[in-house]
């Protein structure tokens, strides 16, 4: 009887030794998923630094094709939709189109400007800049990766980070938020930003 | 008595075997603990650089020395004046060796003077737009942007980070226009910043 006991006390406590273990284990498990968590915030940090650093400085920017004009000044002309600038055809002829083989100012932009930054850095984004706020006149539109899986702009891409493709579970987190962006002779425009991780 | 003897034999050899696992288990379970723990204080020590890193990019992105302004007060943000980048290489002696150089105490108090801005980091500036041409080169610092070279080196603190055996860098990317006063025209590139940092593992 006393021997049964004791070998069932012994049980118990090598239950209590596992039970311990276990939960020595789900702490660790509980404290590396915090810190994973923490990077990412990081990281959406500087992803947006250098999309607003992005957007303030590609304004200056001359563009000798077009008279010495700025994106600025392009972008001007693109909203007012008389397109007073003249540029070489060959590298500037309209504002956007779908196919990222037109030479449009948004080629321009993508292939000279963000293809050396923030595209060859991974940064995921799309970047409507529009005549107002909500973004139903856009002038410039702006992917990583492209929003059309092929030129012409018939396949949506299911890769790229737009609202369409918000609830595919490719992206743990997207995040959307507008930057205004007041240009040169008192025009305003608006970015329309949406950064996925 | 004799089989008494022999079950205590095979009892305290048991004992001794759960002992063995037992301890085993325990010494693989600290050596687990203390590398988890390595990993931690290394993932903590890169978040803390990685802060480092953003920090120092905000002040060379705001650093009023370098940012192009017009007329008197207007500063154009994310925009740098190339004359004032010269400039201030040439009042810090970046990349280059001040050893015998009669402003050689001038330029040591100002690298002790940015050293309290930007520690021990290394800050350049890669040309993007217009595409370096071939053959280009920075005569204030020798380099060839059309070889892979900055255009510019603004700050260099690595050979510190070399003697502090700090091996380990974070490296930011600002994108930046350029501007030149003497064509009035604007290019554009980004600033590469790495802040240097001893990781544990190095």
């Amino acid at each position: 009887m006393r021997t049964t006991k004791r070998k069932s006390q012994m049980e118990i406590m090598g239950l209590v030794i596992i039970v311990a273990l276990l939960m020595i284990g789900m702490l660790f498990i509980i404290r590396f998923s915090f810190t994973a968590d923490k990077q990412t915030l990081k990281k959406s940090y500087s992803d947006k630094e250098m999309i607003s650093n992005f957007l303030n400085s590609m304004r200056f920017v001359t563009v000798e094709d077009c008279n010495s004009a700025t994106v600025e000044q392009l972008l001007v002309d693109c909203y007012d939709g008389e397109r007073d600038i003249s540029c070489n055809i060959d590298v500037i002829d309209s504002c956007k189109s779908d196919n990222p083989l037109d030479p449009t100012l948004q080629t321009f932009v993508k292939n000279n400007l963000l293809n050396g930054t923030l595209d060859q850095w991974g940064v995921v984004y799309s970047i409507r800049i529009s005549q107002d706020a909500a973004g139903t006149i856009p002038i410039l539109e702006l992917y990583n990766p492209p929003k059309y899986i092929r030129p012409g702009g018939l396949e949506i891409n299911d890769k790229a980070c737009i609202e369409e493709n918000e609830n595919s579970g490719l992206y743990s987190k997207i995040e959307p938020y507008n930057a205004p962006m007041p240009l040169g002779s008192g025009t305003n425009m608006y970015a329309k930003i949406m950064l996925c991780s | 008595m004799r089989g008494k003897r022999k079950k205590a034999q095979v009892r305290i050899g048991e004992s001794i075997a759960v002992m063995i696992v037992f301890f085993f288990m325990l010494m693989f379970g600290y050596a687990f603990y203390v590398k988890m723990e390595q990993n931690g204080m290394d993932r903590t020590i890169k978040a803390n650089s990685q802060q480092e890193a953003v920090k120092v990019g905000q002040r060379i992105y705001y650093i009023s020395e370098l940012q192009c302004t017009s007329g008197t007060k207007i500063v154009k943000e994310g925009c740098f004046d190339k004359i004032k980048i010269e400039m201030l290489i040439d009042l810090l002696g970046t990349n280059k060796s001040i050893t015998g150089n009669p402003y050689e105490s001038v330029i040591r108090s100002n690298r002790d003077y940015y050293f309290n801005t930007l520690g021990i980091s290394k800050v350049e500036f890669y040309p993007l737009f217009p595409t370096p041409v071939a053959g280009a080169y920075t005569p204030v610092q020798d380099l060839k942007p059309d070889r892979g070279d900055p255009l510019y080196i603004i700050y260099d603190a690595s050979d510190m980070a070399t003697n502090s055996g700090m091996e380990s860098y974070e490296t930011l990317h600002m994108p930046i226009s350029l501007y030149d006063p003497e064509t009035n025209r604007y290019s554009f590139g980004y600033l590469k910043i790495m802040v240097y940092y001893k990781s544990i593992g190095t």
